[in-house]
């Protein structure tokens, strides 16, 4: 009898359970502010179910999938962190990679340009386009640029 | 108060935070709590999921930083705070009030399939909505997460006395937008 007194009559508690009083007590102190205030008393356990989760969320979100997400994301951002930088260098980085960037085009455009004009009008193109196509092509632009007048030329700056 | 479990985990953290598993028992120990802190600032289902992933992030990626100094809930609830505040300014909608001066509260709610609230859950959420943000936080703490004034002090800063006093403002408010919206209610 002594013995199955000692042990609640059978009854026992999980071994981590503990009484958070505290918590208990917190409860009773947020019913007490609460109650003072009638619809806002009324509707607390409403609003509580008004809004949903859909049922595969937690169990999704539990899968190795999504912390293997998050992990990676970590990676993802130490790498991202590497480069960086203030606002004001980023500004700067920018401006002078756009800058090396025209100036880079600039010259591969003229340079392209002057290898064409030395294609058609120094060696009639035939370095580069030996098709009938071209040839054809070549003779109407040679007869366009003859057909201009000495004046013409003169005015065109 | 932490109970042994989420004092266990904070010593796991404080020891090894590289611990790949310590992000599991987080997301097993405190999953919903994190996700409902953050939905009632976000209000959207889809909203809410973005920045619960954000969060679950940055929780990650600063676990190092965490130096026991506070309880681990608490700094994961300021983490995620944090994300749906900043969540709601790259939107726009501090306040969620519409250029007009209407709140778009009701329309937000009324597109989210996720919501099933009545009229007078859609009156209550647009009075939360008008209040200032620091005010609005603690209403939320206190009436939806039932945290205790310890946990919301060492949250937002603020002294016990204060937070009372906000509360009790907030409550006053709503109670009296309630009011006026039941009374519309009733009258229809």
């Amino acid at each position: 009898m002594e013995e199955l007194h000692k042990n609640n009559y059978g009854f026992s508690l999980p071994d981590d359970y503990d009484f958070n009083t505290s918590e208990i007590l917190n409860r009773i102190e947020i019913e007490k502010e609460v109650s003072a205030f009638p619809l806002l008393n009324q509707i607390r356990k409403e609003s509580k179910k008004a809004f949903l989760i859909p049922d595969t969320f937690f169990p999704e979100i539990m899968e190795l999938s999504f912390l293997e997400k998050i992990t990676n994301g970590k990676e993802v951002r130490k790498n991202a962190k590497i480069f960086s930088v203030s606002g004001f260098f980023r500004k700067a980085a920018v401006i002078f990679f756009a800058v090396i960037f025209s100036m880079l085009i600039y010259y591969i455009l003229k340079d392209h340009t002057k290898k064409n004009i030395n294609s058609v009008y120094m060696n009639g193109g035939k370095d580069t386009c030996l098709t009938l196509a071209c040839i054809e092509k070549e003779e109407l632009v040679k007869e366009l640029f003859y057909e201009i007048s000495d004046e013409e030329i003169d005015n065109y700056h | 108060v932490e109970n042994k479990e989420e004092a266990e985990l904070k010593k796991r953290i404080l020891s090894n935070p590289d611990d790949p598993d310590i992000m599991k028992d987080i997301m097993r120990i405190y999953r919903e709590r994190i996700y409902w802190c953050i939905r009632r600032i976000v209000l959207v289902h889809e909203d809410a999921s973005d920045v619960f992933q954000e969060t679950m992030i940055k929780i990650w990626k600063n676990l190092g930083k965490y130096k026991g100094e506070s309880t681990l809930f608490t700094w994961i609830y300021r983490i995620a705070t944090n994300e749906a505040l900043q969540h709601l300014r790259k939107k726009d909608i501090q306040t969620f009030e519409n250029p007009d001066g209407t709140l778009s509260v009701k329309d937000m709610l009324n597109n989210d399939p996720y919501f099933h609230g009545n009229r007078i859950q859609l009156a209550l959420q647009e009075a939360i909505a008008r209040l200032p943000e620091k005010q609005r936080l603690v209403f939320q703490y206190r009436y939806f997460d039932e945290l205790s004034y310890e946990q919301i002090s060492e949250l937002t800063g603020t002294s016990q006395g204060a937070l009372k006093a906000s509360f009790h403002h907030a409550m006053e408010k709503i109670e009296n937008e309630l009011k006026k919206a039941a009374h519309d209610i009733f009258i229809q």
